[in-house]
């Protein structure tokens, strides 16, 4: 009379994450369709909901007809250990359906710490956890997003890898697996069918080979499909690329719960730390017109009161005042608001948020992310103490007294200088307040200062880098702490642990892949969260596979070792990469894309940035 | 209420949508208001909202055919166009069922005194409760929480109906009205654990509660 499920919902925190049904929820008979495709978050439903990656290719799969895409979320620990207690499998939150018999599982890889919650879920769904396991008749595990540019952590875990933008490519997988599926062929078969498209990588076709010092000795393709080397996929024309028509709105608050724009892909700066600023170039920007198009469909069809504009980097956006006057109509007409993030300071942007209500409540974000002007010149973050004073002081005439400051703690070159300057920045930041005539100051300033800890990431200039270990983060954490003396400053940093085994997911090879499922074994899951991080368990795992975590985040490369992620191709080239860190220690700066091209070898893509003038 | 206008619509929360909180369903409300682009009246001021007033909200898990939201809208509207842009666009489990122009002599929300529910039970074992037992009680205390603190009340008073409706092993369900309204409430659920409490075998190990009515002086709301 009353289902398991109604029992089990009924007990735990957030029912809702787990029933499906929202407005704009796609409904499809999925005996109609010849492949069902589950699109897996390897976290919970608050943060998956939020993503708009997903949002687009949740959608654009369910515009084929042949297909049935379904969301899956990483069930929250409560919830969990009610289905394993009953013996219920992860399921699909549209048709209630086992991941177990989709065709293909996809995940969406965001940050290394959801790792852990990957291996759970294909657990939870019953599905096995290595490649070379996985039998006929099981699905196949996907994976993609910013993370899987070095897919290797995860080589043994993982069927194949979509690298780069999916919304093209994605359809050409499947359109192979239906002739698959139709032809009747082996799960080799159909991994080599795919191999020879550009963007898949199936790490199973590729042999590693070690030195006796640990590093790769050379990587190798086993399967006459496999290419030597993987090119990312992009969207040469972002302009009038794919948008869904509108959006699912989820029943409780997600994380971003509003209509997201995205304005442009990638980012003209080139800050050396960054990996999204090389990963994703060249950058390409969408259309003023067909955004704020977009925003008046997407309002109508959601109900939405907010919209965001999301991009690197706000104010690289060309055609910004045509833009913003567009949407600054249509949200007066439709009574929401407009939040704009990343936007750098001056005039025109200060009489913009003036028009613009909800920047008042949250205060205004700047991210100088290092202390002194010789370290943001390692960084190649082109700002200098006085850009950064002139724009406090904008902002405080303009009525403002909530300032965020930005910075990184464990950058290549940093020393205990540097890290003191954060403080003495803080200060000048503070006194520019003071620097305002006395009818124009508010109650109060309150500067947040907040440091993040540097992970050095693939594809970067820093790729190369050692990462700080705990004992330094923590000294300089306590350093910057001791040079904000003032009480409208107030600091807050990131926990070292954490960025500690990013760092180690981050650049990690293929070795990690036992690592994660020992993990997994000893209960990690939500490292990506507090209150279950369990960092001495993550330490005996790599003890038990006889790993060490130093060897990946600890330890300076030389420019001549084989890295993992060597056979993946961004367009950026390893060169440039190699004179971007040879000028990084030697602080000079290097031009962003629209003042001179510096030849980083992402023209290769024929679009973009790369052929505007 | 400032609108002119002000309608009120009586709409249903079934199957999935019992798991909804009661910000979350207001969020949902004006979000699905937007919608229907219909021309709902807003607040004045800095940051403002539609005018809208919901009435008694039930508790997460609670499913109802008798829940009611005030709108006020800038201008007379069919009422069969209100619950038909409503229907298009609302999430399934959510349906309004009614609308009605509210002239001055509405009864407002203050005014509900009751609610009727059906509620489906699994008991622990297959003895139906002895509710003449039960009812005849002097005295009923059960500790009810309040806002700031949880007290010993008798709630035998306010027991205003208890009917047994079906009975087969397990499974009973039951009719039951207790007070509603923003003065008094009662959940129908603190008078199954006082049955737990007076009558020894009977336990409950799963419910599930549906309100049937909002009733002001035993009268439905609309
Ligand atoms: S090729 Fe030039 S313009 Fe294109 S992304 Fe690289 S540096 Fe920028």
């Amino acid at each position: 009379m009353f289902s398991v499920m109604d029992k089990i919902l009924m007990s735990v925190q957030k029912p809702v994450c787990y029933t499906g049904g929202e407005l704009g929820m796609i409904k499809k008979d999925p005996a109609g369709t010849d492949i069902r495709f589950a699109f897996c978050f390897p976290d919970s439903y608050e943060v998956g909901m939020s993503h708009l990656g997903m949002k687009i290719l949740y959608h654009l799969l369910n515009e084929r007809p042949d297909t049935y895409c379904e969301r899956v979320f990483a069930p929250w620990p409560d919830m969990e250990e009610r289905m394993r207690q009953h013996d219920i499998a992860l399921f699909s939150l549209e048709t209630k359906t086992a991941v177990s018999k989709f065709d293909i599982v996809g995940f969406t890889l965001q940050y290394e710490l959801s790792y852990s919650n990957l291996v759970n879920m294909l657990d939870l769904a019953g599905i096995s956890l290595t490649a070379c396991e996985r039998k006929e008749g099981e699905p196949f595990v996907c994976a993609g997003g910013p993370c899987a540019y070095n897919p290797e952590p995860l080589a043994e875990i993982a069927d194949f890898f979509v690298l780069g933008e999916g919304e093209q490519v994605i359809g050409e997988v499947l359109d192979k697996y239906l002739e698959w599926k139709r032809g009747g062929g082996s799960r080799k078969a159909f991994l080599e069918s795919i191999a020879q498209l550009d963007g898949i990588y199936v790490p199973s076709f590729y042999d590693v080979t070690y030195n006796d010092d640990n590093t790769i000795a050379a990587f190798t393709p086993n399967n006459p499909h496999a290419k030597p080397k993987i090119t990312k996929r992009i969207m040469r024309d972002f302009k009038g690329s794919y948008f869904p028509q509108s959006l699912i709105v989820p029943y409780g608050e997600t994380v971003h719960d509003r209509v997201t724009l995205e304005i442009f892909r990638g980012c003209i700066r080139g800050c050396r730390f960054c990996q999204a600023g090389y990963v994703y170039r060249p950058v390409r920007e969408k259309s003023a017109h067909e955004l704020v198009e977009l925003a008046a469909r997407l309002i109508a069809a959601t109900g939405y009161e907010e919209i965001s504009l999301c991009s690197l980097s706000t104010s690289d956006f060309t055609a910004l005042s045509e833009l913003t006057e567009g949407l600054l109509q249509e949200v007066a007409q439709k009574r929401v608001n407009l939040s704009l993030p990343s936007l750098r300071i001056d005039n025109f942007s200060m009489e913009l948020m003036q028009r613009v209500q909800t920047v008042r409540k949250s205060g205004l974000t700047f991210a100088p992310e290092a202390g002194t002007q010789r370290l943001r010149d390692v960084i190649n973050k082109g700002v200098t103490e006085q850009d950064l004073l002139d724009s406090a002081d904008l902002v405080f005439r303009g009525g403002w007294n909530n300032i965020k400051l930005y910075f990184m703690i464990g950058l290549p070159t940093e020393t205990m200088a540097d890290v003191a300057a954060i403080g003495a920045l803080a200060h000048k930041v503070r006194d520019a307040y003071f620097a305002i005539p006395r009818e124009m100051r508010k109650n109060s300033v309150n500067i947040s200062v907040s440091a993040s800890t540097f992970v050095p990431k693939p594809f970067t200039p820093f790729q190369w880098e050692a990462q700080d270990d705990i004992a330094t983060i923590l000294e300089k954490q306590k350093a910057a702490r001791a040079s904000m003396k003032s009480r409208q400053i107030s600091f807050s940093w990131h926990d070292a642990k954490t960025s500690y085994l990013e760092g180690v997911f981050a650049r990690g090879d293929r070795r990690l892949s036992q690592v994660l499922l020992a993990a997994h074994k000893n209960g990690c899951k939500f490292d990506g969260w507090h209150e279950f991080f369990n960092f001495d368990m993550w330490l005996k795992s790599f003890e038990q596979c006889g790993v060490s975590p130093e060897f990946y985040n600890q330890r300076k490369r030389s420019y001549d070792e084989v890295l993992p992620w060597d056979h993946i191709d961004i367009g950026v080239s390893r060169e440039f990469l190699r004179s971007e860190s040879e000028r990084a220690y030697s602080a000079d700066a290097t031009p962003n894309c629209r003042t001179a091209c510096v030849g980083c070898g992402a023209s290769v893509f024929g679009g973009g940035v790369c052929f505007e003038g | 209420m400032k609108g002119s206008f002000t309608y009120r619509l009586r709409y249903e929360k079934n199957h999935d949508a019992r798991y909804i909180s009661h910000l979350d369903f207001i969020r949902l409300m004006s979000r699905a208001l937007r919608r229907t682009a219909l021309p709902v009246t807003y607040t004045e001021g800095f940051n403002p909202h539609p005018v809208m007033t919901v009435a008694m909200p039930i508790s997460v898990g609670v499913t109802s055919e008798c829940e009611y939201i005030d709108i006020g809208f800038d201008s007379r509207l069919p009422e069969g166009e209100i619950a038909q842009r409503f229907n298009h666009t609302l999430p399934s489990g959510i349906a309004v069922t009614g609308v009605v122009l509210l002239g001055t002599d509405a009864c407002s929300f203050n005014a509900i005194t009751s609610a009727r529910y059906l509620v489906k039970t699994e008991m622990k074992s297959d003895t139906a409760p002895d509710l003449d037992t039960f009812l005849g009680l002097s005295e009923i205390i059960v500790a009810k929480k309040s806002k700031s603190a949880v007290r010993e009340v008798d709630i035998k008073k306010d027991i205003y109906a208890l009917k047994l409706l079906s009975h087969e092993g397990r499974f009973a369900d039951f009719a039951v009205e207790t007070p509603a309204g923003g003065s008094y409430n009662l959940k129908p659920e603190l008078v199954f654990a006082a049955m737990e409490k007076y009558l020894p075998g009977f336990g409950i190990a799963f419910m599930q509660v549906h309100r049937l009515s909002l009733l002001a002086q035993g009268k439905a709301l609309m």
